[in-house]
Formats: structure tokens, C-alpha cells, sequence
């Protein structure tokens, strides 16, 4: 049992990280109908140039990850300025064409700027642990969920409850009707895109605080969050993010029943059967658009 | 609700174009050039460059397949270098078991085919981005499979693989490579500028132009997608398959997410949607990181791969042939308007 629990810590901890990137992914989506794939690189940006800046350059470690978001902020939003808004109408999938170039553009600066090794992270808590009825808990366990919760919980309360909100949800269902009826469109994507900026790099940093830093970590992330929104349907909130924590749970069960390696067969296995067998009604994103 | 338009005799889509004889002029005079071209190498250039144009031979099959999915049917896959590595892997262990290159080919078709068909159906009934996704997985799947069975494959450290022997022909040889890959390379151009021609062809750029209306003619769309992601597998297993014979070692990086996204940016570099452009593409994707090589900036390679891929997909849709093409139309006037056979 105190195993089992071990594996569920473990699986909700990796779950909600997956989770709160998701929900960058998300919001990006309802807002401009289209896919970063660069958005982990957005995240690792952070990442990397905070441990390149404390590191090597002796900067404070708070001060360090400040720039890093402030770096991913910048980065994310001059992705959309830049490359997302002059996509021409009628050409559905260039923003996939588009973000993939600078993907690989980003991976290739920053190994250029920094290196291509991999270098362990600040910990953040994830040696300090606490023993829990039997589970072993982590300082940085706490963080993750708590962090992810809370944000995650302000972002509905942010759509939902409030009049910004009410705004952001009219400009993702019709951005030319609500620009319209008054509502700033393009101030509130700029301020989308840079939200999901600090999201990105919040995650890359606690995933880098639990594993380590280098210009690649990032991307089988991205692949397990997009994996639960295609799942879960990207104009949807919580039901994609619930897959999210529980694609993280059923990864850590695969891995403590079957071994260490099963992991990425059994993710794949799970959206090909999932695919296969959800009626398409269900799993059609685009059809509708619910903030 | 598909047959109307499905199973129309093939020649009645002929384009009511310039009339029979231009047409049949037209592709005499591509095969002409085509074979000049293909000369230049074992005429003109020495052993290590007539090893690089094996290469390129090899990698066209592979773009000529991303170009039939993407270029055509509007569709992504992010793990086209992984299919080449299904064929590349198939390659290796049935030539480990001592079979020739008739049967390896065949086990490539095969299996390449198998892969393709889990990845497609259940995704190509859904929208095309859930395809690039599940790519992307099967990507990581490929890359699992590899490490995890290093008895058989090699692992994370590579595996040699035995040069195509077939008489006096050895794939050891870059002259004899070139030749050996020029051969199923033609015969993978041949049937991709067909392709344009048929009916298949016709559904494709439907699909891609207008999914929904494409759907509304009677064009069974999800059907489409499968046979364009099935075709693009079989040519990337072959690409594997040559690559495999003419480099004689593989190796997982070789067909890993950024391989594939290096095959990507040939394709659009060289004009998604022709032959002439897949061509070009892999022209690129081998020739260019062995100039920067040679001018000491390797590193470069990729910054420069991804800043065009972003800079091309959003400027100059056409790539290289769209922009040839119009300095042509320039260049003759005002006139031909229309587009050539794609």
C-alpha cells in the first residue's frame, strides 16, 4: 500500500505539472485558435538562462529565475507578434509549420548561447522530505500541487468571475464581434500570450528543479500535455486538465507495474486506444468553444 | 455517399488542358533533364561527392513521401524520420538474418505499412492536428523501441548494416550506391508526379484546400488521409531502407524529432506540393550541413534550418519552385497564368 501511495504522489505531482503547462496551451488556444509548438522551448528558455545566470554568472537565484521568466514573457509574446498574427487567413495548420521552425530555432540558439550538456537544477525543496502516513512527500511536491491548484483555480475564477474575463471568453468564441462591442482584442492576446509566457516558465522550472536543465528536457513534456488536450478536446477546461494529472497517474502506474521503461509505450497505447474507440462527436475540438 | 466522383474513369480528369501532345512533350522534355542531372554526378564529381548524391537520392524518396502528405493532403506528420527509421531497422535485422535486398524491401513495405496504419486510422478520422500529435508520439515509441532492445537493434549506439549486393553491384561502392538508389528514386518520382494526374491525386488537394468541401463533393476525406499517410510511410521505409544501404551505419539520432523536422523544412524550403521542390528539399537537407561543415560553422546549421522553415512557411509559401516560378513567369511576360502540373 505505502508503495501504491508512493506511485500516486508521484503520478498526481507529474499529472499537475502536466496540467498547469496544459493550461497555458489552452488558454493560448481559445484565445488565437492556434498551437505552439514551441512552447516548451518558451519554458526552457527560463529555465536554462536562469541556471546559465546563476550558475555561471553568480546571480542571485531569485533574481535569476526572474529574468527567466521576464525572458519567456518576452519570447512568447513576440512569437505570436511576430510569426502567429501574420499566419494569412485560410491557411489552417501553418501555425503548427511555423512554431515547429522556431522550436528549432530556439533549441539551437540556446545550445549555441549555453551548451548541450545537461546541468542539475536549484531543488526547490526536492530534498527536503517529510514522511507522510508511509509515503515520502517532498518539499517540492508540495509546491507543484499547490502552485498548480492555485493557479489553476484563478485562471477559472479570472474567466468566469470577472468582467476581463467575460471579455477574454467573448473575444476566443468571436474575436471580430467583441472587438465590436469595445472589448480591446489585441491587448487581451498580447496579455494571453505573455501570461502563458510565466506559465511555461513556472513549469519548466519546477520540472527542471526535479530532473535537471539542458535545451532538450522540455519537449517529451510538451508531448504528454498536448497528448492530454487532444484527449480532453483544447476548447475545453477542466476535462483536459484532469486528463492531464491522470495521464501522469496511469504513466506511474505503467511504470510501477510493468518497470521503469514501460512509460512511453504505455502513453502511446493509451491515446491510440482512446482515439479508437471515443465516439468523434466527443473528441472533435473546434465544433464548439467554451472558455 | 463517395462513388460518384470515386470511381469516375481516371481520363475524364484529365485537365481540358494544352491537348495531348504538349502534355506528352512536356514530360519528355523532364525525363531529358531528369537523366542530364542524374549524370552529373558519376561524370563530374568525385568519390566522397557521388557518395553525398547517393544521399540526396536516398532522402528525395523521403521527401517526395513528406511532400505527398503534407504538400498534397495538407496533413502533418512529425515522425516521417521515424518511419525511415522503421525501414532503416527493418533493414538491418532482416539483412542480419542474411536475406538479400528483394526481401528487405519487401519487409520494409510491410512493416512501414503496419506502423502507418496503427498511427493513421484511429487519428485521420479526427482532425489533422490530432495526427501530428500522435506522430509525435510515435516518434518517442520508435526511439523506446530502439533503446530497449539493444540484442537487436543496436541500442543508443548504433548499428552497422550490410552494403545492397546485388551481382557485381555493391552499395559499399558510391558509384554503385548512387546508381542503386537512382533506380527506386525515379520510379518514386515517376509515380508522385502521376500522382497529380489521378483521381487519388485530385482528392488530396481537395482535402487539403477545403476539407469541408471537399467532403461535401463526396470525397471520402478520412479515406484520403489514410492512403496519403500510408504512401508517405512506404516512401520514407524505402528512403530508410537506401539510407541505410549507402551510409552503412544507423543510428537513433538519425531519425529522431529533429530529423524529422529537418525533413520537414526541406519540404517546405523546396515548394510543398511539387516533385521538383521535394527534390530540391532533399538537396537541402544534405548539402547544407555539409557546406556549413566545410565552413566551420556546423553549429549554425540548425539556427539557419529553423529561422527559414518559419520565415518560408509564412513568406514565401510556394518555397524555391514558387519563387522560380514566378521570376519564369516574369521573365517570359505577363503570360502563363496557369499553374503546371503539380
Amino acid at each position: 500500500m505505502g508503495d501504491l501511495g508512493q506511485i500516486l504522489v508521484g503520478g498526481i505531482t507529474t499529472g499537475s505539472l502536466y496540467a498547469l503547462f496544459l493550461l497555458g496551451v489552452l488558454i493560448v488556444f481559445q484565445v488565437s485558435k492556434s498551437i505552439n509548438f514551441a512552447y516548451g522551448q518558451v519554458g526552457m528558455i527560463a529555465a536554462f538562462s536562469a541556471w546559465f545566470l546563476y550558475s555561471e554568472h553568480g546571480l542571485p537565484v531569485p533574481l535569476a529565475l526572474g529574468v527567466g521568466a521576464l525572458l519567456a514573457v518576452i519570447v512568447n509574446s513576440a512569437i505570436d507578434y511576430a510569426a502567429i498574427r501574420r499566419i494569412p487567413e485560410g491557411r489552417p495548420g501553418l501555425d503548427l509549420v511555423v512554431t515547429l521552425g522556431i522550436f528549432l530555432l530556439i533549441t539551437a540558439v540556446m545550445q549555441q548561447l549555453i551548451d548541450a550538456n545537461a546541468h542539475t537544477f536549484v531543488s526547490l525543496g526536492a530534498d527536503s522530505r517529510a514522511e507522510l502516513g508511509g509515503v515520502v512527500v517532498s518539499l517540492n511536491d508540495g509546491i507543484v500541487v499547490g502552485l498548480t491548484v492555485t493557479i489553476i483555480v484563478g485562471a477559472y475564477l479570472l474567466l468566469n468571475r470577472t468582467s476581463l474575463g467575460t471579455s477574454l471568453r467573448a473575444s476566443a468564441e468571436d474575436a471580430g464581434i467583441a472587438q465590436a462591442a469595445g472589448v480591446n482584442v489585441r491587448a487581451l492576446r498580447t496579455a494571453t500570450w505573455a501570461a502563458a509566457g510565466v506559465i511555461a516558465a513556472i513549469v519548466a522550472v519546477l520540472v527542471a528543479s526535479r530532473l535537471s536543465v539542458d535545451a532538450f528536457y522540455m519537449t517529451p513534456f510538451l508531448i504528454k500535455a498536448f497528448i492530454a488536450g487532444m484527449i480532453g478536446g483544447l476548447d475545453r477546461f477542466w476535462l483536459p486538465l484532469s486528463v492531464a494529472v491522470a495521464l501522469g497517474v496511469y504513466e506511474s502506474l505503467a511504470v510501477f507495474i510493468l518497470g521503469a521503461s514501460a512509460g512511453t509505450p504505455a502513453v502511446f497505447l493509451l491515446i491510440i486506444v482512446v482515439l479508437a474507440l471515443v465516439p468523434k462527436r466527443f473528441v472533435n475540438e473546434r465544433n464548439e468553444v467554451r472558455a | 455517399m463517395t462513388d460518384a466522383t470515386i470511381t469516375r474513369p481516371r481520363r475524364s480528369a484529365q485537365p481540358p488542358a494544352t491537348g495531348r501532345g504538349a502534355g506528352a512533350r512536356r514530360t519528355l522534355t523532364r525525363v531529358a533533364v531528369f537523366a542530364v542531372i542524374a549524370a552529373v554526378p558519376p561524370l563530374l564529381f568525385d568519390d566522397y561527392w557521388v557518395f553525398m548524391s547517393a544521399q540526396v537520392v536516398a532522402f528525395a524518396v523521403a521527401t517526395l513521401g513528406l511532400d505527398i502528405l503534407y504538400g498534397r493532403t495538407g496533413q502533418m506528420s512529425l515522425a516521417h524520420a521515424s518511419f525511415m527509421g522503421v525501414g532503416a531497422y527493418t533493414t538491418y535485422i532482416v539483412s542480419s538474418y542474411g536475406h538479400g535486398p528483394a526481401v528487405q524491401l519487401g519487409a520494409v513495405v510491410v512493416v512501414a505499412l503496419l506502423a502507418a496504419l496503427v498511427v493513421a486510422v484511429p487519428t485521420l478520422r479526427l482532425s489533422g492536428l490530432r495526427l501530428a500529435l500522435v506522430t509525435l508520439a510515435f516518434g518517442e515509441l520508435l526511439a523506446w523501441a530502439i533503446r530497449e532492445t539493444t540484442d537487436l537493434t543496436g541500442g543508443t549506439q548504433g548499428a552497422s548494416v550490410d552494403p545492397i549486393v546485388i551481382g557485381a553491384w555493391d552499395s559499399s561502392e558510391p558509384l554503385h550506391a548512387y546508381l542503386i538508389a537512382l533506380v527506386p528514386a525515379a520510379i518514386a518520382t515517376l509515380l508522385a508526379a502521376h500522382l497529380g494526374r489521378t483521381q487519388l491525386g485530385r482528392r488530396m488537394l481537395a482535402v487539403r484546400d477545403t476539407e469541408l468541401a471537399a467532403e461535401s463533393v463526396g470525397v471520402a476525406v478520412a479515406r484520403t488521409k489514410i492512403t496519403a499517410f500510408l504512401i508517405s510511410a512506404v516512401y520514407a521505409g524505402v528512403a530508410g531502407w537506401l539510407y541505410a544501404a549507402i551510409v552503412g551505419f544507423i543510428a537513433p539520432p538519425d531519425f529522431d524529432l529533429f530529423a524529422s523536422v529537418y525533413l520537414f523544412v526541406a519540404v517546405v524550403i523546396g515548394g510543398a506540393g511539387t516533385v521538383l521542390g521535394a527534390w530540391l528539399g532533399a538537396a537541402y537537407i544534405v548539402l547544407v550541413p555539409e557546406l556549413f561543415t566545410l565552413a566551420g560553422q556546423p553549429n549554425l546549421y540548425p539556427i539557419v534550418g529553423g529561422a527559414l522553415l518559419a520565415v518560408v512557411a509564412l513568406l514565401v509559401p510556394d518555397g524555391i519552385v514558387g519563387l522560380g516560378r514566378g521570376l519564369w513567369r516574369r521573365i517570359r511576360g505577363a503570360r502563363g497564368g496557369q499553374e503546371g502540373s503539380r
